[in-house]
């Protein structure tokens, strides 16, 4: 299909890497980062703030240093980001088609809607002790949490934005003799794009936070773990590194997820 | 009676208690140029969407021979595709899929790659014309295409649009609240009232009877006199 390839072309022009650190670094938000990291210069340099309290920068560099040489920062990033894009992806395979499904038919909303909205409303940490008992320790449990924190709220906007397809849309599609799966793939998806991109980059940043908190107690390895981990071994400065990979990396995914609303095909949803 | 592309036998169509339609019953005959005009609101694209089967009669019969194409005002373009990929999305499952005859004919060929919300109304609407053409179906129905066209522009795809009507033997539906328009391309127009939507007349275009005479008879039949 020829928008299919055009969509492609506008993939990967979009995601050239050198885009992605081009728009950090001319974020403002690197220059108030750059001002903050002078303050905590400053107040660690005068005395204001005492190394027994907060790490100093220099300590903090120390121990990136140590941990990149070491090579556990890169272990531990990647393991991270491993059991994050398997729980996002599962939880996008999964939650999409049932928010389309809960969207679509009214009836089956009626009895699925109130079960989401109960299930969205316990908070995903709560389960922490049920998905150390059912997968052990590792990859699994972490996985697990990461794909019920974002599977329910995925399911939710998509639900929510079905019914507001206009109806206009499925006249064209009866007008082409659209066959019921084609209305699927050339009518609801690209048509829920948008609020589907939208709920994905909200979703990223929740999935985030629950896979730091469910690496530190249910994980081997991964940052969640390496800050536990640093606040067992009283180690205030690799914690405090950790902490700052950790919004580093959180600011980048949700960077690279606010890069698939520049696809052309999705352009409509956010500049009309 | 068999070669009639489109028939209405007694259509009524109700919202709740709202009597959209009433006791509606007209024909269409093969590669006529029928308009329906009425005033805003009477009725015409709720009947318009009942021909095309997008809407289905509370009571009577619809019998639709060929398979038909709507042009939308202007808001049935899909959002996600360039102005190419729209016009030639209802012909992917047959041969037409160059878009270029159709963008010329609409002047539009340095938009091709646009996207619709990069469009004025005026170029949506040439647009979803050039749509319902690609597909080279037999039965065309149209919403007040031409609502949002300047003064000339409206006139140039007005007289294209007869044209390749009548070249590729097109029956069509159109309907408006636009006299002018109505003379200038019907066969036949319907005069609508309402609601509930009624015929409260007929008129035939007869080829040789001067635009004015036709537009006077108009107006009588809705009870106004041209001055």
């Amino acid at each position: 299909m020829e928008h299919m390839s055009t969509l492609w072309m506008a993939n990967t022009r979009i995601f050239r890497f050198e885009d992605v650190i081009k728009s950090i670094g001319t974020n403002r938000g690197w220059q108030v980062s750059l001002f903050v990291l002078l303050l905590w210069y400053l107040a660690s340099a005068t005395g204001f703030f005492p190394e027994s309290v907060f790490p100093s920068p220099k300590q903090v560099l120390q121990a990136f240093v140590e941990e990149v040489t070491n090579g556990r920062l890169w272990r531990d990033i990647y393991a991270s980001i491993f059991r994050l894009l398997c729980g996002f992806l599962i939880a996008v395979f999964i939650g999409v088609p049932m928010g389309i499904c809960l969207g679509a038919y009214p009836q089956l909303r009626a009895y699925g809607f109130p079960i989401i909205n109960f299930l969205r409303n316990i908070s995903t940490l709560a389960w922490i002790p049920f998905a150390v008992l059912w997968f052990g320790i590792g990859d699994s449990p972490v996985i697990f949490l990461v794909f019920l924190g974002a599977v329910l709220p995925l399911s939710l906007s998509v639900c929510l934005a079905v019914p507001n397809i206009p109806r206009i849309f499925f006249r064209v599609a009866q007008d082409s003799q659209l066959t019921s799966k084609e209305v699927l793939f050339k009518i609801i998806l690209p048509a829920l794009g948008p609020q589907i991109v939208s709920a994905l980059r909200l979703c990223m940043g929740l999935c985030w936070i629950i896979l730091v908190a469910a690496e530190m107690v249910a994980g081997r390895d991964g940052l969640g773990f390496a800050v536990w981990d640093a606040r067992n071994g009283l180690r205030n400065d690799i914690l405090a590194m950790e902490m700052l990979i950790i919004g580093a990396l959180g600011i980048c995914l949700d960077k690279v997820m606010m890069r698939l609303t520049l696809l052309p095909s999705l352009r409509w949803g956010y500049e009309r | 009676m068999k070669d009639k592309p489109l028939r209405l036998q007694n259509v009524e169509l109700k919202f709740g208690d709202f009597i959209a339609i009433s006791n509606l019953t007209l024909e269409l005959d093969l590669k006529e140029f029928l308009v329906i005009v009425g005033p805003s609101g009477c009725g015409k694209s709720t009947l318009l969407s009942l021909m095309a089967g997008h809407q289905k009669p509370t009571s009577g019969s619809i019998e639709k021979r060929l398979n038909s194409r709507t042009v939308f005002q202007g808001d049935g373009l899909l959002p996600w595709l360039t102005v190419s990929q729209n016009i030639v999305f209802a012909s992917e499952t047959q041969n037409h899929k160059d878009p270029e005859q159709a963008l010329q004919l609409i002047g539009m060929k340095k938009f091709a790659d646009h996207f619709p919300h990069e469009l004025s109304g005026g170029m949506k609407q040439r647009v979803e014309i050039a749509r319902a053409l690609q597909a080279q179906s037999p039965l065309i129905l149209l919403d007040e295409p031409f609502s949002n066209l300047d003064y000339l522009t409206r006139k140039r795809m007005r007289l294209e649009l007869k044209k390749i009507f009548r070249d590729q033997g097109i029956s069509a539906v159109l309907v408006t609240h636009d006299i002018d328009e109505a003379v200038e391309l019907a066969d036949r127009i319907l005069v609508l009232a309402g609601p509930p939507a009624r015929v409260t007349d007929e008129i035939i275009v007869e080829k040789t009877e001067p635009a004015a005479a036709v537009v006077a008879r108009i107006l009588k039949s809705v009870g106004m006199e041209a001055t």
